[in-house]
């Protein structure tokens, strides 16, 4: 249909077409692959069986690239929009909606994310499979790391702080100074024993603390 | 070519599409697949002559327009567009070959509709060489392995020979007709009355100039009667006239029909070498082919002035 | 060939496939096969025009399929002779021409040919059979494909 030469599509596909067998055979596959391919216009995120989801992702890229690369003037790809999308609000959507959306884009217009098995039970591989860019959350949550904030890290910081302080006092109780752990040829086994104490077993000042409504470092970090 | 083939087996792993697969890399040695899997040059490579240009180059913007045009003078430099077929070694080591044999013997730009002289080496014959003419009907294989098929009828004997462009039996391949027809495969002329493939052996090369349009030429076939060694009417054959069937062949031919193929945009993916993949073809060769026709200039021109001395 | 569309058509199960596979047409010369003569011997011209082209009944070769220059025993006109191949419609190697019909020439029990010409062009690779008997053959060819 298309007879320009295409570009490579930026997902992996299988060397050859999936059979979806179906009552009508090659004529049912391609009603299938309609459906989801016009369902994946319309919807921007669908779950689908696996292989069918699979199977219509190529559809959905080559369609969103033709339309990208040519325009709606084009009458082979009109033709060919037309085809695929039964419900012709979608052909309009597609010329209008998604490729301003997707005109610069270099990577792949799709996402495809396995979904859980449900267990016990037959084992059917599902997948969500959806246009980049839609606006629903996003599939896989994204993680934030809030360490590096500002506000983080001055309450990290001053967790630190107060940490060396309460070790310098602990040791201090027990006429040990800091400079002896920086000296391995100065420190005894005393020493060394003493600190482990301390630092395992929860002393009677800790539960004090506790009771009087908590240290700072037991603030949990902002979010 | 055997230690290319040697070297290809040896590698067991292969980066396509960028992803490494662990598994020897074979190459095939036989052109039968090739013509089964490869489709007509024309489905997806059309010529230079297209009558209707509903082609939107973009992908060549970055090429220049001389790399542009090597799909249609040379299909049978892009690779075989299976992917478990293709390995990147083997491809390079071929078109190198191909081009090396190129350089040394010329193997014009033609379309099936094109009328060739082609000399081969013979060993039973006289002057060891022996020539033939014929009207091109098929060609397809990809790489090395590339083949076309002339045909012609000498003393009311249709006689075809298949030939493979890049074997060194081959002396000499010459354009007598630079021309397309109406359809991607002749093959129907072996149904059709013996004029219709009849070329004179002596005819006289019909001048092409280099970097105009191939013509069509619009001739319709018409077909002897029945039986036939094909279903033309489930065919889409345009370069045949009306084949006089009764209504039930085309009933049947209708009922087997695949119309959803012209839109199945997956399969013929499938079956292309990417715009990426094939600009690397052309900027890889693109040196060697300018070279190449550079040489076949400076021939041409040495060749005129001795004709007109 | 019918006969074996019929009974495809029969095997059909519900979604219309056949149940067992079919080769391509081979184009081989096996017994029973029919050739065309086409050197001029009177025998051979008056078996082709009478409608009942002769019928291979043996080929001389272990495999039992005749190709380009092999001798085969033929029924032709109530007779039975031998001939040798030297067009196939088979599909052929490269460079071998391929002839839209299984040519043969008649020769008799001596191996001298039956006609004085044979006015069809020849394949070429034949000379390279030129033992014995095969070398009249060659000798009355006119043209070399």
């Amino acid at each position: 249909m298309a007879r320009s030469v295409p570009p490579r599509l930026k997902f992996q596909i299988l060397p050859k077409i999936r059979n979806l067998s179906t009552p009508e055979g090659p004529l049912g596959r391609i009603k299938q692959l309609q459906k989801l391919v016009g369902a994946i216009i319309q919807y921007e995120r669908i779950e689908s069986q696996w292989s069918r989801a699979d199977e219509a992702r190529g559809y959905v890229e080559r369609l969103i690239q033709e339309a990208v690369q040519n325009g709606p003037n084009h009458k082979p790809t009109m033709e060919l929009a037309n085809y695929w999308l039964v419900d012709k609000d979608l052909v309009h959507k597609l010329f209008k909606v998604l490729v301003p959306r997707f005109q610069n884009y270099t990577r792949a217009y799709t996402s495809m994310f396995p979904l859980p098995l449900k267990m016990p039970g037959r084992v059917n591989y599902k997948a969500v499979l959806e246009l980049k860019g839609n606006a629903y959350p996003h599939v896989v949550p994204h993680h934030h790391d809030n360490h590096h904030t500002l506000l983080n890290q001055l309450l990290s910081a001053a967790n630190d702080e107060y940490r060396q302080q309460k070790l310098a006092e602990k040791l201090s109780a027990l006429n040990i100074s800091m400079a002896q752990f920086g000296d391995e040829d100065k420190a005894t086994g005393d020493a060394y024993s003493g600190a482990e104490e301390d630092g395992k077993g929860r002393t009677a000042a800790d539960d004090n603390e506790e009771a009087a409504g908590g240290s700072p470092d037991k603030t949990t970090t902002a979010a | 070519m055997a230690a290319s083939i040697a070297l290809a087996r040896q590698i067991t792993r292969v980066n396509i599409n960028n992803t490494k697969i662990c598994r020897l890399s074979t190459v095939c040695t036989d052109g039968a697949f090739c013509n089964a899997s490869l489709k007509r040059y024309s489905d997806v490579a059309p010529s230079r002559s297209d009558p209707e240009p509903d082609v939107v180059e973009s992908h060549n913007e970055t090429l220049s327009n001389a790399q542009a045009h090597y799909r249609y003078i040379f299909p049978e430099i892009l690779p075989n567009p299976d992917s478990t077929r293709r390995n990147k070694v083997c491809e390079m080591l071929e078109r190198n070959d191909m081009m090396n044999r190129r350089s040394v013997l010329e193997i014009p730009e033609f379309y099936v509709g094109s009328i060739l002289a082609v000399t081969a080496s013979d060993k039973y014959a006289a002057g060891n060489t022996s020539r033939f003419v014929g009207i091109c009907i098929d060609r397809g294989g990809c790489g090395l392995r590339a083949w076309f098929i002339l045909r012609n009828v000498i003393d009311d004997q249709g006689i075809e020979i298949m030939y493979e462009m890049y074997s060194p039996m081959i002396r000499e391949i010459q354009m007598l007709k630079l021309e397309k027809r109406l359809d991607e495969s002749l093959l129907y002329l072996r149904d059709a009355p013996n004029e219709y493939s009849t070329f004179d052996f002596d005819m006289a090369e019909v001048p092409h100039v280099a970097g105009d349009h191939v013509p069509i030429n619009p001739l319709k076939v018409k077909l002897r009667s029945r039986p036939w060694l094909e279903r033309y009417e489930r065919q889409d054959l345009k370069g045949v006239e009306d084949l006089g069937l009764a209504q039930k062949f085309y009933d049947r031919a209708k009922q087997l029909a695949t119309p959803w193929e012209k839109y199945d945009i997956m399969k013929q993916y499938r079956a292309t070498v990417t715009a990426e993949d094939q600009d690397e073809v052309f900027r890889d060769i693109h040196e060697k082919q300018q070279q190449i026709e550079q040489a076949r200039i400076v021939r041409r021109r040495r060749k005129k002035l001795q004709s007109n001395r | 060939m019918s006969c074996l569309t019929l009974l495809n058509g029969a095997i059909r199960n519900g979604f219309g496939k056949a149940s067992f596979s079919t080769t391509q047409s081979l184009q081989q010369i096996i017994k029973l096969s029919r050739l065309r003569v086409v050197d001029n011997s009177a025998l051979g011209r008056a078996a082709m025009q009478s409608g009942k082209p002769p019928r291979c009944i043996h080929v001389y070769k272990n495999t039992g399929v005749g190709t380009i220059g092999d001798k085969i025993l033929v029924a032709i006109m109530g007779q039975k002779k031998r001939g040798y191949i030297i067009g196939c419609r088979q599909k052929q190697a490269a460079g071998v021409p391929r002839f839209d019909s299984n040519n043969m020439v008649l020769v008799d029990d001596s191996g001298t040919p039956l006609g004085t010409r044979i006015r069809v062009p020849v394949p070429s690779c034949l000379r390279g059979k030129a033992t014995g008997d095969f070398s009249k053959v060659l000798a009355i060819a006119s043209k070399f494909v």
